[in-house]
């Protein structure tokens, strides 16, 4: 396996006067040409965690590279190959979108002159107004136009389709998947469980600071694609259900048991066999479940 | 660094311009009545002499207070110049870091490879250089107008006053550029203390005249040393002026080694 491109040792974040920690203990690895999906609800640290990566807060404990840079020894180089968005990102209110790519690329000259111009078609991006006067979705696509204007081998990007229009996310997944061929590693921190669903090849979930999981979305699919409605002749043997390793019963009635299945489904169908089976039906592929259980802390 | 600096200097290009104005017409009031004033000066440093002494240690460094000679001292430098200089100074200060921070787009500057310390470099220097134009436009109108007048000091006078009273009202710009990039609560009473800084140390250093027991305190005050009517006179203050810069350094090393540490709000 290549370099990973982030890889995190046990980072751990603690504020000033703050009684529990913002980020503890985060380990994660994420390789080039890898999409990192990074999840959670809201104050989970996931904000925190790219803070310390981009070095805008000093560790309390624990180390982290990207590109094989110490964040914090090596911070100002390891920038120039990086590319960020903020959650909240901020314009200067008084420049113009064409002066404030201006300013972004005398601060970081872009690889190929081509690049900027390309990303602001692609966007549509209105670069004569004063940034006050642009609507969210327009300052969004400034936002993203910046991160990605000096082609960086790591993004890292939080919440970025933040109030842009289906097509402006539809142009965003394509860029996202254009930087993944090219071998960038993108660090996307979002919400929108269909937006990680569509871009990620891994994500990791986070909660109250720490690393509460991390799946590959194929993985997810795959649990999430053994939950089975099951429908008997006669009343359903729910006991025997239950004692299935792995399976879950979500909710039943006299002739009718809803489970949830990991792994062998040999031993669901060695307890069907032996009873008269009406209906069987495989629920469709539901990740948001999967997401939510994370969200809630039904899974660790 | 240099783009930081172009665009600092581009976003305030309309504050600049108008402290210059403002600044520079207040300068030209004071010298164009002079020869109004100068027919009256016996009688004005009469009204003076009246005054209880805590009240004229408010109004100059120079007993004479109305002469040819103590003119630009008693009317443009000892307190009016400072005071709008020092507001000047103490709002930039306080904003040419901070903003950046409040608003969020220190951000998109630091995840450039731009160090932290060049970034505060590039805003102490934009500052030095806005606040250096409204003061250099301000000495060349006042050094025209005093020749039109007739006031007897000469450019390398004047030029040693406004030296002198630029780098006292640096001292509180540099204070309050230091307390926002310490960051923290101070960060957001930069203004206040700042303000509080000055404002005690001219009435201070103003009463010391009065309450003996203030001369000793007063001396570690820097308006205690601010004399700008001895560069009038043309005795340049070598170690005055070393002293002030060394001041604003200090402030400027504090800022830098605090600052390139600590977490970005």
């Amino acid at each position: 396996m290549s370099q990973a491109a982030i890889k995190t040792k046990k980072l751990s974040k603690r504020y000033d006067h703050a009684p529990s920690y913002a980020l503890k203990d985060l380990s994660i690895e994420v390789q080039p040409g890898e999409v990192y999906g990074f999840l959670g609800p809201n104050g989970a640290g996931k904000s925190t965690t790219i803070r310390t990566l981009l070095n805008f807060i000093q560790p309390t404990s624990g180390t982290a590279r990207i590109l094989d840079l110490d964040i914090v020894r090596a911070s100002v180089k390891l920038r120039g190959n990086v590319g960020y968005l903020s959650g909240e990102f901020k314009l200067y209110e008084g420049l113009t979108g064409q002066q404030f790519l201006d300013y972004m690329g005398q601060l970081q000259s872009p690889k190929s002159q081509n690049q900027r111009q390309k990303l602001v078609e692609r966007f549509e991006a209105e670069l004569h107004k004063p940034a006050g006067d642009l609507s969210k979705g327009n300052r969004q696509k400034l936002g993203l136009i910046q991160a990605f204007m000096h082609e960086p081998a790591v993004l890292i990007l939080d919440e970025p389709t933040s109030g842009l229009d289906p097509l402006m996310q539809e142009a965003f997944f394509q860029l996202v998947r254009e930087s993944k061929e090219n071998g960038a590693a993108l660090f996307i921190s979002s919400h929108n469980f269909s937006e990680v669903l569509r871009m990620c090849d891994r994500v990791g979930f986070i909660r109250s600071g720490e690393l509460v999981g991390e799946e590959t979305i194929s993985d997810l699919q795959d649990k999430a694609a053994h939950s089975f409605v099951i429908t008997f002749a006669k009343t359903a043997p729910v006991s025997e259900l239950e004692q299935i390793k792995q399976a879950t019963i979500v909710s039943h009635d006299d002739h009718t048991v809803r489970l949830r299945l990991e792994g062998d489904l040999t031993p669901l169908f060695r307890v069907l066999a032996s009873h008269k089976v009406q209906r069987l039906d495989q629920e469709t592929a539901n990740l948001e479940e999967e997401f939510l259980q994370f969200y809630e802390g039904d899974k660790k | 660094m240099r783009a930081v600096i172009e665009w600092t200097l581009r976003q305030r290009r309309w504050y600049t311009t108008w402290w210059t104005v403002g600044v520079s017409a207040f300068v030209a009031v004071e010298i164009a009545f002079y020869p109004s004033f100068k027919n009256q000066f016996a009688q004005l440093n009469q009204t003076i002499d009246k005054l209880p002494s805590g009240v004229k240690g408010f109004l100059g460094d120079s007993g004479n207070y109305f002469s040819a000679q103590t003119y630009l001292n008693s009317r443009v430098f000892y307190l009016v110049v400072p005071l709008l200089l020092a507001i000047l100074m103490i709002g930039l200060g306080s904003a040419l870091l901070a903003r950046e921070e409040r608003n969020g787009t220190i951000e998109l500057l630091l995840s450039r490879p731009v160090s932290r310390s060049r970034l505060l470099l590039s805003k102490a220097f934009s500052g030095l250089l806005i606040s250096g134009i409204v003061a250099l436009i301000s000495l060349i109108i006042c050094i025209l107008l005093s020749q039109a007048v007739g006031l007897p000091n000469s450019v390398r006078e004047i030029a040693g006053a406004m030296l002198l009273t630029y780098l006292l009202c640096l001292i509180f710009g540099s204070f309050a550029f230091m307390l926002t990039a310490i960051g923290g609560h101070v960060k957001s009473s930069a203004v206040g203390l700042t303000t509080f800084f000055f404002i005690t140390t001219y009435v201070l250093t103003g009463l010391e005249g009065t309450a003996s027991w203030l001369q000793t305190p007063s001396k570690l005050l820097p308006y205690h040393y601010f004399h700008p009517q001895q560069m009038l006179d043309g005795h340049f203050a070598w170690g005055t002026v070393i002293s002030y810069s060394l001041v604003s350094l200090a402030f400027g090393v504090i800022a830098w080694l605090t600052f390139r540490r600590r977490d970005i709000a």
